[in-house]
This record gives C-alpha cells, sequence and structure tokens, in this order.
C-alpha cells in the first residue's frame, strides 16, 4: 500500500465495482442478453465421483499449482481490505453483518407462503436427480416447485434437514431458493397427461396415477393420511452449476478463479457445521436474475436434503464426515496398520450399537467432530485451499448464531417430537462452540477493530477478542502484545518495541507529523502456560493528508 | 432554590466533561463491510486470462492425462442420465426370472485377467412352470486362455427334487468338460518346475445323488458317480507334452472309465457366505472308485475339511483359518488315475487344486495332502454399502504318497496380501499378491479365497 491510500481505496473500490465478479451491481444487460450469452454447464454426481475421486486424486500431483498451494495457500481474492467478504452474487453478509430478527431467521429466503395447500397441485415431472423421491408441481398460482419427500422408516429426517439447513445457510449469507415445509393430502396431486417419470428400471415412463401411487408408497405418512414433504421453488433462467475450479468465462462478471474465492473455500467450515457432506458443484446452480434493469448471473446452493443426520435417502453413514466416499489417503493410511487400532468413528458406531437413535434425526452427534479434519463426501481441492484467515472469518460468522437463534430455526423445521428439536439445536449448538474453538485458535481471533483519535496525536485502538466474547477465555485469562511499524513520507521505517498489555484497548503516539502509515502486529496469549498466537492480526493505518489524521485502511488475519 | 442551582452546576459539569471526553476520544470510522478488495490488481478481465494461462502452463504435465479424465467424466454423466446402471440391473434381473443367469468364466491358470462367457439357465423357470419341488438347469462356459493357446469348454445339465415335507432331495447331474491344456509337474513333493508338462482333459462325469438336510445348517449325501476321463496332449507352446515327457509312468494316463460311490457331511454356519465374519464350514467325504474298463484303477478316498472365521474384538478384524487333509488309498494292487489324484498349488479351490497361492496351479499332484491356509483380514475401507478389506495370507501345504512319508522340512509355504472389494457383503473383486520359494504369483477373483 502507497503512502496515497485514499486513491489506493478509491482504485480499489472501482475495480471492485466494476471487476468483483459477480458483484450485485453489473454491467448494463438484459435477462435475455445475458441468457444468450452465458453458456449452460451440466453435471451429475457419477461424472463428479469419478473425476475428484479417481482422475483429479491422482492428477492434482502433476499440478504445479496444487504443490505449490500445499506450500504457500493462494491468498482469498474476494477478501476485502478489512478481511471481510464483500456482498457479491455469491455471498451477500446477513447475520455475521447484523444479527438478524427471529421473524427473519424463521422466514428465510422464503418471500411467499409456498404451494397452495388447497390445491390442485398438477405433477408435470417426476424427480429424476438424486437419490429421494421427487415430484416436479404446479400450483394453483402457476408457481412450480419440487417436492421431496422423505424416507419411507425416516419421516421428517429429511425434509426437516432442508427446511432448517436452507435456512441457516442463508442467514450466513449464501442464496438460496425457497423451500417451503407442506402437509398435504395426496388427493390434491393431478398427474399431467404429459408427465413423465424414470421408473427404477430406469426406463422414462408416462407418469400414471397408478404410477404416482407407487411413488407415494414409499413415503411416511403423517396423521390423518397426510404427506410431508419440502417444495422448493424452481428458479427461472437457470445456466447450470458453479464450478468449484476455474470461473465462468462467459460470464463477465466471474473474475475471480473459484478456487480462488474465500466464500466458496469457507463452504467446508459451513458444511462440517452443518454437517453437508454432499457439497459439491451439482449442488449448486447458477441463476441469471435481474435487479434495478442490470442482469447478473446469481450463484445458489441447492439441495439441503443430505445435512444434519440426513443423507436424503437413509441416515448418514457413519463414516460420513470423517472420509470421503472413497478416500485413498485413509485407505493408504489404514493398510499397513493391520487395523490394530480402530478409527475414532467406528468406535463411537460400535458404542451405539450400530443403531441411530432417532429416525428423524439419522445419524448426527459430536462425538468426534474436528472441524480441521471434516470432509465432505467428494474430495474437493477448493475446501483444502481454506486458509486460517478464511476459516477463521466462516468461524466467526457461525459463531455469531446465538444458542435462541439455533433453536429457531431448527423449530421452524417442525419436528414432532419437540425433544428432536431440542437434540439438534443442541448439537448445533456444541458444534458452534467446537468449530469457534478451534478456528480461533489457528489466528489471533480479534474483529470489530475500531481506532480513536484521542487528540495531540494519540490514538487509540479498541477490538473485540472472540475467545473472550464467546466465553472460550475470561479477560483474565489473555494477555496481548502489540508491535507498531512507523513509515515516514521518505519511506524510512521505524520499529517500536514491543508492548504487553491485558485489556482490549491499547494506545500510541505518532512521533512525527512526518508519520504516513502505521502498520501494528498484535498477539494474544490464553492462559498462563499459553503460547502467543500464530497469525498477529495486522491493522495497517494511514495518514489522511486533509484531517491529518489516521484511519485503518487495511486488516488481515493472514492467509 | 440553591439545592437545585447545586444540581444544574453538577449536570452541566457533567455534560461538558462528557462532551469533552467524547470529542477526544473521536472514533475514525472506516466501513468494515466496504466492497474494496484486498487484491485489486489481481482481479481484471486481464489478470484472470494471465492467471488461466499460468494455471495452464503449472499443469502442463497434466495434460497427457485430460482425455482421460474427459471420456471418463463422460461415460459417467452418460451413464447416469440414461440411467443405464438400473437398465443392466433390469436386464439381469430380467433374464433371471426367467431362469437365465449369465456368468464369467476364468481360465484355470495364465492369461491373467481373461474372462470368457458362461451361462446357467434353469429349464422350469424358462418354462414358466412354478412349483417349489424341481429344479433343472443346464450351463456352459468357454474360456479363452492366451498364454495355453487353447480353450476351456464346460457344458452341464442337473436336475433337483426335493421331498415336499421331509428333509431329502435326490440330484442328478452330467456334466461334460473339456480344456486343451492343463498344466503337470509330475507327482510327488520333489517334483521340479523343469518338468513342466500340460495335458488335455476331456471329461463326462455322471452323479445321482441323494441328499439329508440334517439341520439348517448340515446335510449328508451320497452319490453314484460314473466318470469317463480321455488324456491327450496339453497344446501348449513350448511345454513339453505329459506323454511324451512322462511316458507311460503315470497312472491313468491314458484316461479311464470309473465308477464309484461317496458320501458326504457337510456342516456350514457361517453367517455370510461371500464374506464370512464369523463362524465356519466342516466336510468329511468318503468315497471309493473302480475302473469299468479294466485299466486297473482302483482306490478309496477320505478328505475332510474345515474352515474357521473368527472375530478379534471386533468384526472389522477376522481371523480366517482352514485346514484340508486328503487321502487316496489305492486297493487291490491298482492305481490311483493322476487327474483324481490330491493337487496342491494355485489361487481358487474352485478349479479342484488346493490353495497354495504364490505356485502354480496343479504344481504338485500325489495320493495325499494337507494344507492349511490362514488369512487374517481386515476392513480398510467402509462407505454405506461398500467396504473393502486388505489381508495378509499364510499358505502351507505338502503332498504325500504315504501318510508316513510326511516330512516336515518338505512342507511348502506361501505368504503375501491382497485386497477384497465387497458390495453388499458380496465380494466382487479380490486381487491376491503372494510369494513362496517359487516366486512371486499375482491373481484376481471375484470371490474370496475360502
Amino acid at each position: 500500500m502507497k503512502p496515497n491510500h485514499r486513491r489506493t481505496i478509491l482504485i480499489a473500490a472501482i475495480i471492485a465495482f466494476f471487476c468483483l465478479a459477480g458483484s450485485l451491481i453489473s454491467f448494463a444487460m438484459t435477462v435475455e442478453e445475458l441468457d444468450h450469452r452465458i453458456k449452460n454447464t451440466d453435471t451429475t454426481f457419477y461424472r463428479e465421483f469419478f473425476e475428484t475421486t479417481f482422475y483429479k486424486q491422482f492428477v492434482q500431483f502433476l499440478r504445479l499449482d496444487w504443490l505449490t498451494q500445499k506450500v504457500k495457500r493462494t491468498p482469498a481474492f474476494d477478501a476485502s481490505l478489512f478481511d471481510e467478504v464483500p456482498d457479491s452474487a455469491f455471498f451477500v453478509n446477513r447475520q455475521g453483518k447484523t444479527p438478524m430478527s427471529k421473524e427473519e431467521l424463521i422466514r428465510g429466503p422464503e418471500k411467499g407462503t409456498g404451494p397452495d395447500p388447497a390445491g390442485p397441485w398438477r405433477v408435470v415431472k417426476g424427480k429424476v436427480e438424486g437419490v429421494s423421491a421427487g415430484l416436479y408441481i404446479e400450483d394453483s398460482k402457476g408457481d412450480r416447485y419440487l417436492l421431496k419427500f422423505d424416507p419411507k422408516d425416516y419421516p421428517e429426517m429429511a425434509t426437516t434437514a432442508e427446511i432448517i439447513s436452507h435456512k441457516f445457510f442463508y442467514a450466513i449469507g449464501y442464496f438460496v431458493p425457497e423451500y417451503y415445509l407442506v402437509h398435504f393430502k395426496p388427493e390434491i396431486l393431478q398427474v399431467d397427461p404429459k408427465a413423465t417419470y424414470y421408473n427404477d428400471d430406469g426406463f422414462k415412463k408416462q407418469l400414471t396415477q397408478e404410477a404416482l401411487e407407487t411413488i407415494l408408497e414409499r413415503v411416511p405418512k403423517m396423521k390423518g393420511g397426510l404427506i410431508r414433504a419440502s417444495a422448493s421453488k424452481m428458479l427461472k433462467h437457470v445456466k447450470g452449476y458453479t464450478s468449484f475450479e476455474g470461473r465462468r468465462k462467459s460470464d463477465p462478471d466471474d473474475l475471480i478463479a473459484h478456487e480462488d474465492r474465500r466464500s466458496i473455500k469457507a463452504l467446508r467450515v459451513f458444511g462440517s457445521w452443518l454437517n453437508h457432506y454432499d457439497l459439491r458443484e451439482g449442488n449448486t446452480l447458477d441463476v441469471i436474475e435481474e435487479e434495478n434493469g442490470n442482469a447478473f448471473v446469481k450463484h445458489y446452493l441447492i439441495d439441503f436434503g443430505a445435512t444434519l443426520g440426513s443423507a436424503s435417502y437413509q441416515p448418514k453413514v457413519p463414516v460420513a464426515g470423517h472420509e470421503h466416499i472413497l478416500d485413498w489417503y485413509e485407505v493408504g493410511k489404514t493398510a499397513p496398520t493391520f487395523k490394530i487400532i480402530e478409527k475414532p468413528w467406528e468406535r463411537e458406531w460400535d458404542a451405539l450399537k450400530r443403531q441411530v437413535a432417532s429416525p428423524a434425526i439419522g445419524y448426527f452427534d459430536n462425538y468426534q467432530f474436528n472441524p480441521g479434519t471434516w470432509k465432505t463426501q467428494l474430495p474437493y481441492d477448493v475446501f483444502d485451499r481454506l486458509s486460517s484467515a478464511g476459516a477463521f472469518w466462516a468461524a466467526k460468522i457461525i459463531m455469531s448464531f446465538s444458542n435462541e437463534d439455533i433453536q429457531t430455526i431448527v423449530d421452524s423445521g417442525q419436528f414432532s417430537d419437540p425433544e428432536d428439536s431440542k437434540t439438534i439445536a443442541s448439537i448445533l449448538t456444541v458444534r458452534r462452540d467446537t468449530i469457534g474453538r478451534y478456528w480461533f485458535s489457528k489466528v489471533t481471533p480479534l474483529d470489530r477493530v475500531k481506532l480513536f483519535d484521542l487528540g495531540n496525536q494519540n490514538y487509540q485502538i479498541q477490538f473485540e477478542d472472540l475467545n473472550v466474547k464467546y466465553h472460550f477465555f475470561t479477560e483474565k485469562d489473555v494477555t496481548y502484545h502489540f508491535k507498531l511499524e512507523m513509515i515516514s513520507k521518505k519511506g524510512k521505517t521505524k520499529t517500536l518495541p514491543q508492548q504487553e498489555f491485558n485489556s482490549s484497548s491499547f494506545s500510541f503516539s505518532v512521533p512525527s507529523p512526518d508519520i504516513v502509515r502505521i502498520n501494528v502486529w498484535i498477539q494474544a496469549r490464553y492462559g498462563q502456560n499459553g503460547r502467543w498466537t500464530h497469525s498477529p492480526l495486522k491493522i495497517v493505518l494511514a495518514a489522511n493528508p486533509e484531517s491529518a489524521s489516521f484511519s485503518v485502511v487495511e486488516i488481515d488475519h493472514g492467509v | 432554590m440553591k439545592k437545585s442551582l447545586y444540581w444544574m452546576i453538577i449536570f452541566l459539569a457533567f455534560v461538558i466533561i462528557a462532551a469533552s471526553a467524547a470529542l477526544a476520544q473521536r472514533e475514525v470510522d472506516y466501513d468494515l463491510y466496504s466492497s474494496a478488495l484486498k487484491y485489486p490488481k489481481a482481479v481484471g478481465p486481464k489478470q484472470a486470462q494471465k492467471r488461466e494461462l499460468q494455471l495452464f502452463a503449472g499443469r502442463i504435465l497434466e495434460q497427457p492425462f485430460r482425455p482421460i479424465g474427459f471420456v471418463l467424466g463422460e461415460t459417467a454423466e452418460w451413464v447416469e442420465r440414461t440411467h443405464t446402471e438400473n437398465k443392466v440391473i433390469w436386464f439381469f434381473d430380467k433374464l433371471a426370472s426367467h431362469g437365465v443367469y449369465p456368468a464369467l468364466r476364468t481360465p484355470h491358470e495364465g492369461s491373467n485377467g481373461t474372462l470368457g462367457p458362461g451361462v446357467r439357465i434353469q429349464l422350469d423357470k424358462l418354462a414358466q412352470i412354478e412349483q417349489p419341488f424341481a429344479i433343472v438347469n443346464v450351463s456352459g462356459g468357454w474360456t479363452p486362455n492366451k498364454d495355453f493357446a487353447g480353450t476351456t469348454v464346460d457344458l452341464s445339465t442337473d436336475y433337483k427334487i426335493e421331498a415336499p415335507t421331509k428333509p431329502l432331495y435326490h440330484k442328478g447331474i452330467a456334466r461334460y468338460w473339456r480344456s486343451s491344456a492343463e498344466s503337470f509337474y509330475g507327482i510327488g513333493q520333489k517334483s521340479s518346475r523343469g518338468e513342466w508338462s500340460s495335458y488335455e482333459p476331456e471329461e463326462l462325469n455322471l452323479e445321482g445323488k441323494f441328499g439329508y438336510n440334517i439341520t439348517d445348517n448340515s446335510e449328508l449325501t451320497s452319490a453314484v458317480v460314473y466318470q469317463r476321463m480321455n488324456v491327450g496332449n496339453g497344446n501348449r507352446e513350448r511345454i513339453g507334452k505329459i506323454k511324451e515327457h512322462f511316458g507311460t509312468g503315470i497312472p491313468g494316463i491314458n484316461g479311464g472309465d470309473l465308477i464309484g460311490i461317496k458320501s458326504i457331511w457337510i456342516h456350514d454356519n457361517r453367517d455370510f457366505k461371500t464374506d464370512p465374519k464369523k463362524g465356519g464350514y466342516q466336510s468329511f467325504e468318503f468315497s471309493y472308485f473302480h475302473d469299468t474298463d479294466g485299466s486297473n484303477l482302483q482306490y478309496l478316498t477320505m478328505t475332510g475339511s474345515a474352515a474357521h472365521f473368527i472375530p478379534i474384538f471386533s468384526d472389522r478384524r477376522i481371523l480366517a483359518l482352514r485346514v484340508v487333509a486328503e487321502k487316496n488309498q489305492k486297493l487291490g494292487g491298482d492305481q490311483i488315475p493322476f487327474y483324481n489324484m490330491a493337487r496342491l498349488g494355485g489361487t481358487d479351490i474352485r478349479d479342484g487344486s488346493e490353495l497354495l497361492r504364490s505356485y502354480a496351479f496343479n504344481r504338485y499332484f500325489d495320493e495325499s495332502l494337507i494344507v492349511a491356509n490362514a488369512e487374517y483380514r481386515y476392513n480398510i475401507y467402509e462407505y454405506g454399502n461398500f467396504a473393502g478389506d486388505a489381508f495378509a495370507l499364510f499358505d502351507i501345504g505338502e503332498v504325500f504318497k504315504e501318510v508316513h512319508n510326511f516330512v516336515f522340512d518338505e512342507l511348502k509355504f506361501s505368504y503375501g496380501g491382497g485386497v477384497n472389494i465387497k458390495f453388499r457383503r458380496h465380494t466382487i473383486l479380490s486381487f491376491v499378491l503372494a510369494r513362496g520359494n517359487e516366486g512371486w504369483a499375482t491373481s484376481t477373483h471375484t470371490h474370496v479365497s475360502f
């Protein structure tokens, strides 16, 4: 950062304005123009499985960028000067910026009330993709929805997971479709004469009333013969999926390789919280939308049925979250050991007598949960590229959900048994704290930095220590030190001696009016015998030539 | 009045102090959620293109493999979009519903990975005759064997009739089998690899059997057997031919007609036959054979085998143990044909030669045999329906003429390991790598070793 910081910030802001991939404020293009320009993409689970598990797992050793990434992480190019992720078509700051109200949390992305329960619902197609049963319907208002059901032996499991998790992802800041929990009588379903579906034998057939009844026979029935389903409102102008590697070249706004986006890399942390092991390209959607006359590509996350304890069609397998679907590293690690020691998740599963406690929850607990080693079903390099600073950013958003917030969202999943709701909320609460503790320990977890001008070239920096804020440590347990590096107009650098302090603020003086930039490094030590945090928080202050005062121009938690 | 003035002064003083403190401690505000990027120079159309070029250069070594990834991805997507996997299952289910069971055949030795087609047809199902008492099968198969420059053919038919109320059944089997070349190294534990020759067996086997299910886990069967065997020189290049190499010194080298009776007791309480984790099986066979063509063949056979599967504190660690002993006893000064002798060597007990996995198929022939196999199987992978076991193996065995000829020093052994890949506890692929005094051997199967 050169001395003329205002100019630099201005240039950065202008570049961000025009170039930030997926910026909400985009080039003035109509939906039709953009629709014509953006190429459609498509993927399937099998493709992703074979590509990620067999092809990329081996050719990655031939990729220099992968090898260098192992030595030094590439910074997140969508991170702001203040180490946040600015609003974009990938992510919008919501709960992390300003706590959402109870009503906002319950409402989530929903703009309406869902399909009219009075019916009739015209069934236009059977669901083909994925593993759970589903139907595409059109309600009496002409809106189209995808209905997804619970597995027969696990009522409420998948639908609850979908409702709860999509609201969490929305509150975190991602774009998700509208999902409604619906209870309906099968009689309101009317099969469109042109409706088709794929039968169990893989053949495309006309969806007859008889076939519909066969599909619905596999679905659990609630009291009064009602069927419970999650209804996701169909998005329009869909252009395929969001790749986790590279960028969509036909999108003029997409200028940052997705593997360099913190908002995508950090999905691993959010996924670990909500046990979303099915985070993959196929569960994203790129959609052309229009705001204020400008069309742009918005990036959605979809399909949350395989979150929490659910794997959509059955409870999660015990290994989920601990290993990839075919984890070469784990297989290679286990083979030479002759299985003398069983894996932690195996011991846990055995301790539970290999049974899930509640069919509505599936398999979900925290006993062997490790935020640092949690894995998605398919191995994606983008998740391995997450830096400690990126994970800290994600963890502090997760920590911003209070116990009440969590319970509020979980309750909106409408478990029949309130105990299930309490259990899920309790697991998420403990998991939230585990994630916070873990990732806060990888950086200097100071946030909400404030600079005060005390007059006469004296300044004070205040911050929130998130370890203290969330009661992982008390104020008495913490010691801080800061180091100042002052840079003059002529480029001369003077480093001042390190100073220790115990409160969440410290003051310093600027000795000369020639100083134009001050780099501040702060580290913390937790507990009597604790070590200084490995990665210091860096705050850059720059002199404002007009007001002769310093201001914060950069915050960095490290790469 | 005075009092109120006093309080007014205090209040004003407080306001002044607070205001001056606030003024003195002015917060220098900034927008934490500013859209200004930390690395603006890294973001832009030109930068994106530059980075893509850098990535391409950094991945230049990968480029030759790209077509593999492309084909893999396209194929996988095509399979999923067209629901090919469901259609394939449907196809085989449909065949099975008509009593047609396709299968794959593998040659007994050589041509690792070579497969041939086979089929079993259940005629009563094919004719849609629904009854629970009788089953009639015909089956056949063919395998190429590039290494042996020949083929193997098998044809068979069998029927089974079950008593409606009693645990009794009758089974009849007719089997024809021919191989253009099978290995033969001579008789005895001291036979040499240098004596490697091949013979061409052609066998017709007729069997009438009565069985009694003593319990759900055990049965006793008795059978009358007719065996017609023709033996010719094996059709394999650069390998000696049995009749030229060994002359007439080998009993049964000209084939023979045999008739015999046999009784077998089997007890099997394995929890899962295709992936046993507990339980075991035991069997004992007693049989008598006599020639019908004056070829001076007459003998008794006694074979006992036992296997046990022991979980070691967990069903993820299994110790699998197996022992087999066979004794063929000549009677009346007659001979035991070599093709019915005990055989040792190879990786698949279904082929008739006992497991000694670093040794070649049919490596040792003699009148008696003892062999023990041990495997320590342990789970290395599990994800839903898929699982994988690694195993360490140890085989030890010996063939000998009489019991008193058994010598510990002559025991041959193999050690090694492998991997079993399983789907819903069915072993779908098994890789074995074994080593012994005669070197390394590898093999691939679609079932567990035992």
